[in-house]
Order: C-alpha cells, then structure tokens, then sequence
C-alpha cells in the first residue's frame, strides 16, 4: 500500500534500443502532484524513460523495456495491461508543439474525447472542451477562434492548445518532453506558470535540458547521465548543494 | 559562457584574496603599532578602512552582477554564497584592526602595564586562523574543524585570563582603569576576530564540499 | 571592365539560358493542346451535339465516352480501396518482411508495360468467359491504378511527421483510428493527387484495354459482361483507318478526352486545401 504515495514509481527499469541500453537499473519515486523535472545532457535517456511511462516507447519496435513502472501502484508492464487504457490516464505534451493541422482548435481538444467515445453529449463535449481549453489557460485567447485551424496560432498557444487536449481526456499524470524548446520567452514564461497552477491537480513529469528551467519550475529533480540516475532529490537541495560530483559538475557547466 | 564565468569568478576570489590579505594585514600591523607604540603604523592601519569598504562595496556588487547574468548554480552558487558571506567578515575584522589602532594612539603616551605577552600571542592565533580560512578558500579545499575548534577555545581562555589579570592591576590602582579597560577591549577584538575566522571557516566548507559544518 | 560586370552577365547569361529551355521543354505540351484543340474543334462545330451523343453510325462517339466513363469508375471502385489497404500497410509495416516486399513490388508494378497487363487480363477472364467485357477492363485498368494510389499513399503518409503518430497514440487513441481519423486525414492532399493522376492515367489508358474492353461504339453498353469502348481506344481505332473523316472524328475524340481529363482535374487539384503542418 505505501506505493501509492506515489504517482509513478519505477523498479529496476532498464531501456535498451538493440545492444544499446539507455536507461540502466532506474529506481525512481515521483511524488503526487508535484513537478518532477528529469534533467541531463542530450542522449541521456530522458526522453526515453518518459515515453516508458505512457507505454508510447513501443511505437519503437526497437526500444525493450524490462523492470516495473508503477502508475498509482500498478504495474503498467504487467502482463495483460492494455497501452491505450494507460495513455488515456497520462497526458503528454511533446517538445514541438504538434496541435494536429487538420482539425480545428475546438477539434484538436476533441479529437481524443471522441475517438476513445468517452462523452456522450454534443453539450457534454462542449463543457468538456470549455474546461480543458480553460484549464491551459488558453480558452481567453482562442475563445472565438474555435473553428480555426492551429496554424493561427502562435508557438506557445500552439503548446497550451496541446496540453488542453492532454487535459481533457482527465488524466492523472501529465508528461512533458521539453514543452519550451520550440517556445518564445513570453511562451516559456506562460506555460511556466501553467505548471503550477496544474500541479495542484496533476503529477507533472517534465523533461528538460535546462536546469534553470527545472530549477524555477520543479520541486523535485532527477538527474539522468549516460543512462543512470545519478541523484533524486528536493529542487532547491539539488541546486544548492547535490550529492553527487557529477551533478556538481553538470550544474556549473563542467559537463558536457 | 561557462568557460567565461568560470574565469571571471576565479578573479573574483582572486579579489576576495587580496581583501583577506588587506583586513589580516591591518590586524596585525596593528597589533605591531601597539607592541612598538608606533603611532605612525597606526594611522596608516587607520587609513586602510577605505579601502576596505570599497572592496567590500565592490566585491558584493560583482557577485550580485554575476547571479544576474550566469544563474550560477551548484558549487558555482555557493562560491558567490559564501563570496557575500566572507566579505563582511573580512570587513569586520579589518575594523578591529581599525579600532585597535585608534586605541594604539590612546595608549602611545605610557609605557605598557606589564610586559605584553598574551595580546601579541593571542593576534597570531587569530590571523593563523584567519590565514587558514582564506588558504582553504583559494585551494578549495575542505576545513580541518578540530583546529579551529582548539584554537577558538584557546583565545576565549586568553581573553578571560587578560580580563583577570586587568582586573587585579584594576583593583590595585584605579590610575589604571583607563589602559586596562584598553586591553580588555583589545583582548576582546581578538577574541571576535577569531570567532570570525571561524564562520568563515564554516562558509568555506560548506562552498567546498556542499555539507553544512558547524565549529562550536 | 570590372569583375563586378563579368559576374552580373555571367547571372544574364545563366538566366536566359534557363528561359530558353525551360520554353523549349513547355513547348510541345502547348503545341499539343492547340493542336488538339485546332483540330478537334472543327469536327465537333461540323456534327454538332450529336458528336458528344450520337453512336458512331450518327457520327458521334457517345458510346466511348460513357465507356470510359463506365471503365474509369469500376476500376476505381475495384482498385482504390485495395491501393488504400495495401498503401496504409506498407506505412505501417515498413520494416515487415511482406511490407518490404510489398514496396519492392509497387515499384515494379508502377514501371510495368501495361500491355502485359491487358494480356494478363485477357488470359484471366476473357479467354473462359468467351468474351470481352467491361469487367475485363475495369480490371485491367485496376491492376495499373493500384500501385500509384499505394505508393502516394504510402509516401504521403510517411512524410507526417513522428510527433503526430506519438501524439495520437499518446491520447490513447488505437492504432487502427491513429492511421485512419488522424495520419491519413493530415496526409489527404497527397492521397487524393495520388487518387487523381491515377484515375486520369487509366480515363486515358489504351494499351491494356485491347484484348479485354474490346470495343463497342455502335451503340451503347448495357451490361458489364458486353464489350465496351473508351475513347482512346476509339482514337486508336479511328487513326489506324486510311480514311480522312475518321481522322477527323479522332481529332474530335481527342478532344474531348482532353476536356474531361482538364475538367476533373484541375478544379480538384485546386480545391485540395493544404494542411499546414
């Protein structure tokens, strides 16, 4: 029962694509409603390990995943567990902001709503799209733009439209792959400030390879290198004194 | 950008060096102005705190510039950290250095009450540590805590035995209130200075290895 | 002079050189349309609406047009879900042993001389049924549509960025629906010109309809298992004979093939709305 504490908890994860192992032996607890930023260099296996967690990392024929990742306790490597029903409850928002182009912005937030049938109503699908697109603080801005495409949309709304889908398929988890890498500073600052209006209700997995990113918006890190999880701990204890001599190192830039 | 911060924050400390080098010097110049009554040596001691608050001022203004601009984070952070923390320090124990001099004018009229032994010997304690703080600072290495913790001890028994042997010249002849009350304030600087040398000391571990320390 | 100048009428020369061939290559697509158009117009002026209605005892090639009509869409009808369903897979399945030979096999497919696939056809169904047909043709034609319509698909569909396909499956979303409601529709432009310049391949096709559509011009087709006739296989027919009115007739025929083929596929190819990624 103490697992479920957490909202995501891996044991003895290991992630190889081909000979090539990317994530080694990863024991991580990610608490309940909090962001939990994952950092290291490129290549690191972040991006890896965050596809792991909503089972996407099968699109890679290549990528084997062997070891637990528990969602709430539960074991979504299981024999028997479906992917899609574990994508339903984990949202993800990816390093380029990709609202699809054919669908319009009202459709965009729909698309999942209506392709799994999850409401019933034309006026429940409405409330629905309201509050999500309310929820990524986008709905001011979009409000009489529903029926235009993304494309009108600017970098950062683009991104905020992408989480509203995430969010209105009411996910417990969200998981963000560098979600600022293709965004403006003004778009970085909102989105920013979206985490931590959205953590009172989310567990948030943010994967970034900017440590002041993680530093401002994070309240716990990991640190990835070369595959191990170097070091876990409280954001502030991380960027002020880390256990390890090679955070210390990555974090005053010695690293490459 | 690193690479560059990492040069400009060596200079830094290169700074902070000659800060320590600038407040041990007043130190202990002054306590050789008292030792020869060498009025002269004073007023250049006394002269020096300008100095000192521009490099304190200047310093700080630095360090402040570079968290604006690099987001230092890590052991880079708790250099500039412990940077603000020793500065004020240094700058305290020049102006002792400061005050023992002004009082060196006071006392250049008479000779010395008995022969002057435990003040000069208690200063080299105190820049002994002072110097050990600031080499650990520019090596980055970690503090031997017993030293300090001996040593600290050591000038706290000093002080209390020049506040004894005061008491009783004291007590023996009022006509010597005036110098005594002198000497127990001189012991007591250097009793403060070596307490100094000591946050430093905690500072500067805590910049080097990330663990807080505490020497009691 | 200075090298300034030398380079500038280096980039003149380079410029009018380009021009020249580029109107050299265009040149014989307009002299083909003005011919055509030259020609044709005087045999349809001097029949009249008969020529677009009318058998070929009345003068008219009536029975072409709605056999190519007839052949155009049953190939379609027969083809195209295939080419979608082979073309979605070979996206899909790349790296698969079937998919890899799938695509192999499209590409040979799209170079195959077409007669071979008329005679192919001919062996298949009109040799036991006794009889060219409309079946026959469509066939025929089916089987030479198919690899264009799987190969746009497939490119089409390969050129969706990655991120769309996490993001579908991302959402739950399973793989059948993610192909079909979400990368397809993205790639529709290229799917759909892949479906047009197929069908106007095939609307225009001669080769693998004469030993399977047959030929019907003296009246109209009224059954799938009768011989049909198309318009170019009429023109075929009609240039081969030494008299000039045929001649003529063909010119008019020709132009109405290009009329159809110009009035299908330009107003779809413009209406295609891009999809902006």
């Amino acid at each position: 029962m103490k697992s479920l504490e957490y909202a995501i908890e891996t044991r003895r994860l290991n992630i190889s694509y081909g000979d090539n192992r990317v994530i080694k032996d990863v024991d991580m607890k990610i608490p309940k409603k909090t962001v939990f930023a994952l950092m290291g260099p490129s290549g690191c296996g972040k991006s890896t390990m965050l596809r792991a967690f909503n089972r996407i990392l099968e699109l890679n024929k290549d990528a084997k995943v062997s070891g637990e990742i528990r969602l709430f306790g539960e074991n979504i490597y299981a024999p028997g567990v479906d992917p899609t029903e574990v994508r339903k409850e984990t949202g993800m928002v990816f390093q380029y902001p990709n609202p699809f182009p054919h669908l319009t912005v009202f459709e965009n937030v729909a698309i999942g709503l209506k392709l799994n049938k999850l409401v019933k109503s034309r006026d429940e699908l409405e409330d629905r799209i309201h509050w999500a697109l309310e929820k990524a603080a986008l709905l001011d801005e979009v409000r009489d733009r529903l029926k235009n495409y993304p494309s009108e949309l600017s970098g950062g709304q683009k991104q905020r439209l992408v989480i509203a889908r995430a969010l209105a398929m009411k996910p417990k988890i969200l998981l963000m792959d560098e979600p600022t890498a293709n965004i403006d500073p003004i778009g970085t600052r909102k989105i920013e400030e979206l985490l931590f209006e959205l953590k009172k209700d989310y567990t948030i997995v943010l994967v970034t390879h900017s440590p002041p990113q993680a530093a401002r918006v994070s309240d716990h890190v990991g640190f990835l290198y070369l595959g191990d999880l170097i070091e876990v701990g409280k954001t502030g204890k991380i960027f002020e004194s880390p256990g390890s001599e090679l955070t210390e190192k990555y974090l005053t830039g010695e690293l490459i | 950008m690193s690479e560059k911060f990492h040069r400009k924050l060596s200079d830094l400390k290169e700074e902070v060096m000659e800060m320590g080098e600038l407040a041990s010097g007043m130190l202990s110049d002054s306590i050789t102005a008292l030792k020869n009554q060498d009025i002269e040596l004073a007023d250049s001691v006394i002269s020096k705190k300008n100095k000192l608050a521009e490099m304190d001022e200047d310093i700080e203004e630095k360090a402040l510039t570079f968290i604006a601009l690099y987001q230092p984070m890590a052991r880079d952070m708790r250099t500039i950290g412990c940077i603000l923390k020793i500065i004020t320090y240094l700058a305290r124990i020049g102006r002792y250095g400061k005050d023992i001099a002004m009082t060196v004018k006071e006392l250049a009229g008479e000779k010395h009450i008995g022969k002057l032994v435990e003040i000069p010997y208690m200063a080299e304690k105190a820049e002994e540590m002072i110097r050990d703080a600031l080499r650990a600072f520019e090596n980055e290495t970690a503090i031997d805590a017993e030293a300090f913790i001996s040593r600290d001890d050591e000038l706290d028994s000093l002080r209390y035995s020049i506040f004894r042997e005061c008491l009783t010249y004291m007590m023996e002849d009022p006509q010597k209130i005036t110098r005594c009350s002198h000497y127990i304030m001189i012991a007591r600087y250097l009793e403060r200075c070596g307490d100094h040398a000591c946050k430093m000391a905690e500072k500067i571990n805590y910049m080097v290895t990330g663990k807080r320390m505490e020497i009691k | 002079m200075s090298k300034f100048d030398i380079r500038k009428i280096k980039e003149k020369l380079f410029l009018v050189t380009v021009a020249a061939l580029a109107i050299l290559a265009v040149f014989p697509l307009f002299h083909i349309v003005f011919t055509v158009f030259y020609e044709g117009i005087s045999t349809i002026m001097a029949t009249g609406p008969t020529f677009i209605t009318g058998t070929l005892g009345e003068g008219g090639i009536g029975p072409a047009i709605v056999g190519t009509l007839m052949l155009t869409l049953l190939s379609s009808i027969i083809g195209i879900p295939i080419a979608l369903a082979v073309g979605i897979y070979a996206y899909e399945y790349p790296n698969s042993r079937i998919g890899k030979i799938t695509t192999t096999l499209l590409q040979i497919m799209l170079e195959f001389p077409t007669i071979l696939v008329g005679l192919f056809v001919m062996q298949l169904i009109v040799i036991p049924m006794g009889s060219y047909s409309v079946i026959a043709g469509a066939l025929a034609l089916a089987i030479i549509m198919m690899p264009y319509v799987a190969v746009y698909t497939a490119e089409s569909m390969s050129q969706i960025p990655f991120t769309f396909r996490e993001a579908a499956f991302g959402l739950g979303v399973n793989r059948a629906k993610s192909v079909f409601m979400i990368i397809a529709p993205i790639a529709k432009r290229g799917i759909l010109t892949g479906l047009l310049i197929s069908t106007a391949k095939v609307a225009g096709e001669t080769a693998p309809l004469l030993f399977t559509a047959g030929g019907l011009y003296q009246s109209y087709p009224h059954s799938f298992t009768q011989p049909v006739g198309s318009i170019s296989l009429l023109i075929y027919t009609l240039v081969q004979s030494p008299s000039i009115a045929d001649h003529q007739m063909a010119w008019g025929a020709a132009l109405v093939l290009m009329v159809i083929f110009l009035a299908v596929f330009i107003p779809i190819r413009m209406s295609l709305k891009e999809v902006k990624l």
